[in-house]
């Protein structure tokens, strides 16, 4: 993926050409590193599954590599599972952590073997093959430590699909790692806010600009355990309070673009991958909706959408426009920079005509 | 809301695909606040559909909405 060094991409291909494909792949690699209570876990076999396999071939390893700059210096992580004859599910074949050129810790099958850092000298230990070693592995110190600043750069990748309807708003703990669908919103609205009070000043300024009788978000005590988020809005008029489930499908998505504002701006740099921006929301929002997240992300972090909605699709150029495209199902996708791309006319229209081909 | 036809504001309606990406980057560099006073509008598709397009649509509304500031770009 020919993403580095921009502060915003876009995805774009026919249905079936592997967009949303990115975003699982990026989510395989975040779960290996997650809050169990967020879904986390580094057991092979919930991570992988043998019909994951490109067209069920057991004979070629199953690879996700990823390489992201974090304050200067370049991280590299390397998982390769393999699927031995008579096994029931994949196990590890090779990993590696990499940070600044210097190897953190490779792997092979069961060894791991910690590489020398300061006064620590070489290690070298034996896990199961079926555990994944990234979350298992601690450095020697903590904040500073590679190992824990690329996790936590992991764990905190924003993979989102929301689904309004699903969204009610509750808010039992705090969370700075929200699900795809963005159920737990209250939970990540809380996790923000609790270590980074000032996110609200983001997340109000937002809101204002896209409903301009917004007045504030506030979480009342529901019992004794938990809150739920209720909105106020108000104008000449008067004010009235709405639950945050009863808001429409288009306003809970204003209210997560907020938060995703917020979020890069709080503890950011963050890398957000937003399945199809677009959806829930009217016409004349879609343009404004892309741009301001484009804009947010300029300043660090990186956005990357799909989409099949011209309103986005015409928010992007040519320079940071990816198509994705593969002949059949048995052949692997191709991606390419529009930019490399001859197209016709205007982009939308030629995307209607389905001329846009690598 | 949309833009706000209230406060002045700006309709880019760019003539072809390369006037629409630098359309899109000034609109990058806009101030937060005051992005939403800006929108870049679909390619016309020639110099001429530009004409045509503001006068059969523009000008009625931009009568109507007397805070409205139009750019047809042109290289």
């Amino acid at each position: 993926m020919p993403i580095s060094g921009k502060s915003s991409v876009l995805l774009i291909g026919n249905n079936g050409s592997g967009k949303t494909t990115i975003g699982l792949a990026l989510g395989i690699l975040q779960k290996i590193v997650r809050d169990p209570k967020r879904g986390g876990t580094n057991r092979v076999g919930d991570l992988v599954k043998p019909t994951d396999l490109s067209r069920g071939r057991t004979d070629v390893p199953m690879r996700f590599e990823i390489e992201v700059d974090l304050g200067g210096k370049i991280y590299e992580y390397a998982i390769a599972f393999e699927y031995p004859t008579g096994f029931k599910e994949l196990r590890v074949l090779e990993e590696k952590l990499v940070a600044g050129g210097k190897p953190v810790y490779t792997r092979e099958g069961a060894q791991v073997h910690l590489a020398k850092t300061g006064q620590e000298g070489e290690a070298q230990f034996r896990i199961d093959w079926h555990l994944v070693a990234l979350p298992i592995v601690q450095g020697p110190s903590f904040f500073n430590d590679p190992l824990f600043i690329f996790k936590q750069w992991l764990a905190r990748i924003l993979i989102l699909r929301p689904m309004p309807g699903l969204i009610r708003g509750d808010s039992e703990q705090e969370t700075l790692q929200p699900n795809l669908q963005v159920t737990d919103f209250g939970d990540w609205f809380s996790g923000v806010l609790a270590p980074f009070p000032s996110a609200y000043a983001r997340i109000d300024e937002y809101l204002k600009q896209v409903m301009p009788d917004f007045k504030d978000i506030r979480k009342p005590l529901v019992d004794k355990d938990s809150r739920s988020l209720v909105v106020q809005f108000s104008s000449d008029q008067g004010s009235m309070t709405l639950p945050f489930e009863d808001l429409s499908d288009g306003e809970k998505c204003f209210a997560i673009c907020a938060l995703v504002l917020a979020a890069n701006d709080a503890y950011g740099p963050i890398v957000c991958f937003w399945d199809e921006p677009d959806n829930y929301l009217a016409l004349s929002e879609v343009g404004h909706f892309v741009i301001a997240l484009r804009k947010a992300f300029e300043t660090g972090g990186q956005f990357i959408a799909t989409s099949h909605n011209p309103e986005a699709i015409r928010r992007f150029s040519d320079e940071n426009t990816l198509l994705l495209y593969r002949n059949s199902h048995l052949e692997p996708t191709i991606v390419r920079p529009l930019s490399e791309i001859q197209v016709s006319g205007d982009l939308v229209g030629a995307l209607v005509r389905g001329d846009v081909e690598p | 809301m949309s833009v706000n036809k209230f406060l002045p504001h700006v309709f880019v309606l760019p003539e072809d695909d390369a006037n629409r990406q630098l359309a899109n980057g000034f609109h990058l560099q806009i101030a937060s606040n005051l992005q939403r006073q800006m929108q870049v509008l679909p390619v016309a598709g020639g110099w001429v559909d530009v004409l045509n397009l503001f006068e059969s649509e523009h000008v009625a509304e931009m009568d109507r909405w007397n805070r409205r500031f139009m750019v047809a770009d042109r290289l």
